[in-house]
């Protein structure tokens, strides 16, 4: 800190441009300084503050970690379940009989096969012609 | 090697998974939140329990995101836009169904105001958050009624077990003294609390 220079309050002396200058400086001295600390990685006053860490931090990391694994897993043991049924039915899907029926139509279905699927949805029963349905109620 | 069969199941498989943990996520949130306002338990610090309560909130409507998109994307069954966001319009179970569309908007609402949490009346927001209760309770005869798991016995128990727990809890916060009156001054001021304006 310099002590040769005069210290002068703005609010209530008179400031010469001399000491408006001197003041400009001292101030840029110490944001240079500021900065180079901080560049150093220490904290120093006037220095942006570290963003406050959630309190669960870890919590979280092991709840999304946790949910990701169940998703997989349930996905996974469900594909392997269907297994045994897919071999047993793998007729595509676009190959199987098309059954439209214009008044059950519903407003979504895009493909003659979603055709076929809601028609026999709705009626309640598993038609003997899509045997690939029964797979869905593994 | 993947068959046709398989890979036209994938859809499917992934709006089963993520309904499931969707569900679980949903079912956390709730039971959080309960822990926040009951403090039934002492140890887990509340801010600690907001936190992840916040966090799981989130994740719950990212994996309905994903069931959603599953059902979307599924060839095999007729789900359109329209069938997966309007009630009774789907050819499949449409009450079913129709409970599963109403709890994700009820969810998409909880989760909105609590977002904007800051921007609303404590009222408002809270009024809204009351209804995490009738999503718990939707989500939960969607996922007995319309999914494939029903049938499922840990499905069934997780069920239950879940419901139980929810129903203790809320029984605990209806029969035990509000915690405003006996709670100091800096207390009260919980960050469970939105900010006046």
């Amino acid at each position: 800190m310099d002590t040769n220079v005069k210290d002068v309050n703005p609010m209530t002396d008179e400031m010469t441009a001399a000491d408006r200058a001197e003041r400009i400086r001292r101030l840029q001295e110490r944001r240079a300084a500021t900065t180079t600390r901080t560049a150093a990685g220490t904290t120093t006053r006037g220095a942006t503050k570290p963003r406050r860490r959630h309190p669960a931090m870890a919590t979280r990391i092991f709840l999304a970690g946790l949910s990701a694994a169940s998703f997989f897993t349930i996905a996974g043991s469900v594909a392997v379940a269907n297994g045994g049924t897919s071999s047993a039915a793998p007729t595509p899907v676009a190959a199987t009989p098309v059954v439209v029926l214009p008044a059950t139509r519903t407003v979504g279905a895009t493909s003659s096969s979603a055709a076929t699927t809601a028609a026999t949805a709705r009626a309640g029963a598993v038609s003997a012609s899509a045997p690939h349905v029964k797979s869905r109620g593994s | 090697m993947v068959g046709p069969m398989a890979a036209t199941q994938i859809w499917w498989d992934t709006a089963r998974a993520s309904g499931i943990v969707a569900w679980a996520l949903a079912t956390l949130a709730v039971i959080g939140g309960l822990q926040l306002s009951t403090r039934l338990i002492r140890r887990p610090a509340p801010a600690w329990v907001l936190d992840v309560h916040r966090f799981v909130g989130g994740l719950a409507v990212a994996f309905t995101g994903v069931h959603i998109a599953g059902l979307l994307l599924d060839t095999f069954t007729s789900f359109g836009p329209v069938e997966v966001l309007v009630p009774f319009t789907s050819a499949y179970k449409p009450a079913a169904v129709a409970f599963g569309i109403v709890a994700f908007y009820l969810l998409l609402a909880v989760e909105l105001t609590s977002l904007a949490m800051r921007r609303l009346s404590r009222k408002v927001w809270h009024g809204v958050h009351l209804s995490s209760y009738l999503l718990f309770a939707l989500a939960t005869v969607h996922g007995i009624t319309a999914g494939t798991d029903r049938h499922n016995v840990w499905f069934q128990w997780a069920c239950l077990l879940a419901a139980a727990l929810v129903l203790f809890m809320t029984f605990v916060r209806i029969l035990a003294p509000r915690r405003g009156s006996d709670r100091p001054p800096h207390d009260r001021a919980a960050p469970d609390r939105a900010p006046t304006r």
